[in-house]
């Protein structure tokens, strides 16, 4: 298997929401690909950003990094990463971790989109 | 060997002075002296023009063409020399050098003496290229002409004695005819010899001419001095001359008619060859350039050296007019980086037009437009190059990815032909070889590089890790690593905190290999530094994660647990910062202990604090608490959707052992035989305590 199929994302643009669709597996040898999607993102200044994990089956403690790297700079600059749709095995690495605590993660794409829309009212109130 | 001839020389000069003077010449005793002294003389110059004849031809400059060139010259000048000289033998020499004055008997013996010279020296030079391009039957054919040489020289001799008039000899039917046929067989014992003439094939347009040249030279030489043999008209004065000096007639005219049948054959297979003269010579330097670019290819993997030196060979080797090599980038940009007699600026404002730049691009396997008139009308753009009227183009590969074109252009409609294309694919493919190998080259460059991080990140996390834990009173601990070839980062210590009470670390870093090994040895570091200022675990975590968090990566962190040995009573404390779980066994039960804790290095300190729980456990007397890394977990449960640690509890709840010792052994045996194991990528570490109430395990 090519680390091309093994992990792959898709990616849909909503008005305020970037959103990204994550598949297949996510560790050390696939993080690459979401870091340079990301950084793409914020490069952008598109920093209301979503990940989908519905359809990532594995994440390992390099996948997770990923995401460090950036929720900094992307609240610094008004936005946020939010995490949607984990399966019970991806959340408990999650969970173990504490990540709960530092991310904003939703049960439901619907919702996070929502706090974002809300979210971004309220700044331009 | 020269000075010994010279000495005998003048020795004879002497005797024949001599026996002119007080003798008759023609008494046997006289000829049979003369016969004599001549072979006396003759033996030291034969000696001298044969010595260590096999040995001497390993030079190569002795053998190549400007040598061969060079002997035949000097040869024609000698046999001019003989010619010539002949011209100048008193006429009234008679046989058995009757001869009316003593200065035309000094000259005959000088002329015979060159005649030796020319002959020896014309031998020796058939021998010796016969000998250099020899085959099988080379040497019994030079044995049968040494053989015929050593017969004529003994035949010399009677006939010296008995048949004393020139008239006799050349006219009598039982000597003459024997003697043509001889001379026959060894002309075509010559011809046949000299058949290994691929050589003169691979010589260029001038060197054959030259050769030609020679050889009509040497041949009409050769064949005015045999005619002087067979003189029947005239006073036969080079008989008579050389009949002074026995031996020199031989040595002289057989060398000759040998020679005839080697340079008929030398000339016949220079002119067969004339005509492909070209097509031999263009081959050869094609296979010079090859091999130059072979060269360039296995020692260099500098690209653009490599890309200049392939496109300056397609542009010599094919006789081009100009020659350029274009490079495509991601960004769709056009690189001309190696221009042979083009104008650069002028290709760059042609490429500016993307049916042009298409053309290229779209080559599949070559591109071969014969004539830019007659082509068809999409190729007619090419036309725009500067006096492009034919042209050839590949494409360059690295790998499956197209990153260029090589270009070769010709002024003349029709002026490639399919042997161009051949060669300029030759070239492609070598520098796909070549980009391939540097590929290879830096790959496995930098797999050793990595090996020898992976060896000092293995030595380092060794130095760190305790290979035994210490037993600590009332509790019995094992611990287990199995470090993978990627060093992995799992941590485990035992460490004394402020109270002077046991606290037992378990961790796992973000990452491998050297960055792993880097931050382990940070961790280390600071938990050294700070277990002396804390008493329970949690401050520890929250010590280790204030040190370690503004000096982490930020996509870095680490997974860590502490258990604290509080008293003999089998109370523990445990703090957990985002590690798995600890597994509690007690009895028949198994209980997984998930206080809150974020991972170290992922929040401020005091966010990290404020959700960072500790929390006390009161152990029985025979449980057991298991620690565990995710290498572990992943081997044993991670196939299983929820992740409730099933089969780890299954082992500790259904195995038979009375020590952590055998707790982890059984474990370990699990591990090895589990589906993961053999693809391990992850550290595996076990840590196991249990509660021994008597104080012994």
């Amino acid at each position: 298997m090519t680390q091309e199929n093994k992990f792959v994302i898709n990616q849909r643009h909503l008005e305020k929401v970037e959103c990204l669709y994550l598949k297949g597996y996510l560790d050390a040898h696939t993080s690459p690909i979401l870091e340079s999607a990301l950084e793409t993102l914020v490069k952008d200044g598109k920093n209301n950003i979503l990940v989908n994990f519905r359809d990532l089956d594995y994440i390992s403690s390099a996948g997770l990094g990923v995401f460090m790297a950036f929720i900094e700079d992307v609240r610094e600059a008004g936005g946020d990463i939010k995490l949607t749709d984990m399966q019970q095995k991806v959340f408990s690495v999650f969970d173990l971790l504490g990540f709960p605590m530092l991310f904003d993660i939703e049960k439901e794409e619907k919702t996070a989109i929502d706090k974002f829309n809300s979210n971004e009212e309220r700044v331009s109130d | 060997m020269l000075s010994l001839s010279l000495l005998l020389f003048l020795f004879k000069l002497a005797v024949d002075l001599l026996m002119y003077l007080f003798t008759e010449n023609d008494s046997f005793v006289s000829i049979s002296l003369r016969i004599i002294i001549s072979i006396s003389v003759i033996t030291p110059l034969a000696f001298y023009f044969f010595r260590n004849f096999f040995n001497k031809l390993n030079n190569a400059a002795e053998i190549g063409f400007n040598a061969f060139n060079e002997e035949i010259k000097s040869i024609n000048f000698l046999l001019l020399f003989v010619i010539l000289g002949k011209l100048l033998i008193p006429n009234s020499l008679e046989f058995h050098g009757r001869i009316n004055n003593i200065l035309g008997l000094l000259y005959v013996n000088i002329y015979a003496i060159i005649c030796l010279v020319a002959g020896f020296k014309l031998l020796h030079f058939l021998f010796k290229w016969l000998w250099i391009k020899r085959h099988k039957k080379t040497k019994s054919q030079l044995m049968l002409i040494r053989l015929a040489i050593y017969f004529f020289l003994i035949a010399e001799m009677p006939l010296i004695y008995f048949n004393r008039t020139l008239t006799d000899f050349t006219s009598n039917p039982i000597i003459s005819i024997p003697i043509a046929f001889i001379h026959i067989f060894l002309f075509v014992t010559m011809f046949l010899s000299a058949s290994k003439n691929n050589w003169i094939a691979l010589l260029n347009k001038r060197e054959k001419f030259l050769l030609i040249l020679q050889s009509i030279i040497i041949l009409t030489l050769t064949i005015i001095i045999d005619t002087f043999m067979w003189e029947l008209n005239g006073e036969g004065k080079f008989y008579y001359g050389l009949g002074l000096f026995y031996g020199s007639s031989t040595i002289l005219t057989l060398p000759v008619v040998l020679s005839a049948g080697y340079i008929i054959r030398i000339m016949f297979s220079a002119i067969v060859s004339l005509p492909t003269t070209e097509i031999v010579g263009k081959k050869s330097n094609e296979l010079k350039l090859l091999t130059y670019l072979n060269k360039i290819i296995s020692q260099s993997i500098d690209f653009n050296k490599l890309i200049d030196t392939a496109t300056s060979i397609a542009y010599e080797s094919i006789n081009a007019s100009g020659a350029w090599t274009e490079l495509y980038n991601d960004n769709n940009e056009i690189n001309i980086i190696s221009d042979q007699n083009i104008n650069k600026e002028y290709l760059e404002t042609l490429h500016k037009n993307p049916v042009f730049t298409e053309i290229f691009k779209e080559i599949d396997d070559f591109l071969l437009i014969e004539s830019v008139i007659d082509s068809q009308e999409e190729n007619k753009i090419i036309g725009l190059i500067d006096f492009a009227s034919a042209l050839i183009a590949i494409p360059l590969n690295d790998g499956n990815k197209r990153i260029g074109t090589l270009v070769v252009t010709n002024v003349d409609e029709y002026g490639f032909d399919t042997e161009d294309l051949n060669i300029i694919q030759a070239i492609g493919n070598n520098v796909n070889i070549a980009l391939e190998n540097a590929k290879l080259i830096t790959e496995s460059l930098e797999k050793e590089q990595y090996k020898k991080e992976m060896m000092i990140a293995h030595s380092i996390t060794e130095k760190l890790i305790p290979i035994n834990l210490c037993c600590i009173d009332y509790y019995d601990i094992a611990s287990y690593i199995l470090p993978a070839e990627e060093v992995g980062g799992d941590y485990y210590d035992l460490v004394t905190l402020r109270d002077g009470k046991n606290c037992l670390l378990i961790g796992d870093i973000s990452g491998k290999g050297m960055s792993a090994a880097f931050y382990m040895a940070l961790l280390k570091g600071v938990v050294i530094s700070t277990v002396n200022t804390v008493d329970s675990p949690k401050d520890l975590l929250v010590k280790i994660n204030q040190a370690l968090y503004s000096n982490m990566d930020k996509q870095m962190y680490l997974t860590l647990s502490a258990i604290k040995i509080e008293d003999n009573e089998g109370n523990i404390t445990f703090s957990r910062a985002g590690h798995l779980p600890m597994i509690l066994k007690s009895g028949l039960d198994t209980k997984l202990y998930t206080p809150k804790g974020i991972g170290i290095g992922l929040a401020k300190t005091e966010f990290f604090e404020k959700h960072l729980e500790e929390i006390s456990i009161k152990l029985d007397y025979e449980d057991y608490c298991l620690l565990f890394t995710d290498g572990v977990s992943d081997a044993l449960d991670g196939d299983s959707e929820d992740s409730d640690y099933e089969k780890m509890k299954h082992i500790l709840t259904n195995s038979v052992y009375n020590n952590t010792s055998e707790l982890v052994n059984i474990m370990e045996y699990s591990l090895k035989n589990s589906k993961k194991f053999k693809n391990q990528r992850d550290d595996m570490t076990l840590l196991a305590i249990r509660y021994n109430k008597l104080g012994v395990i």
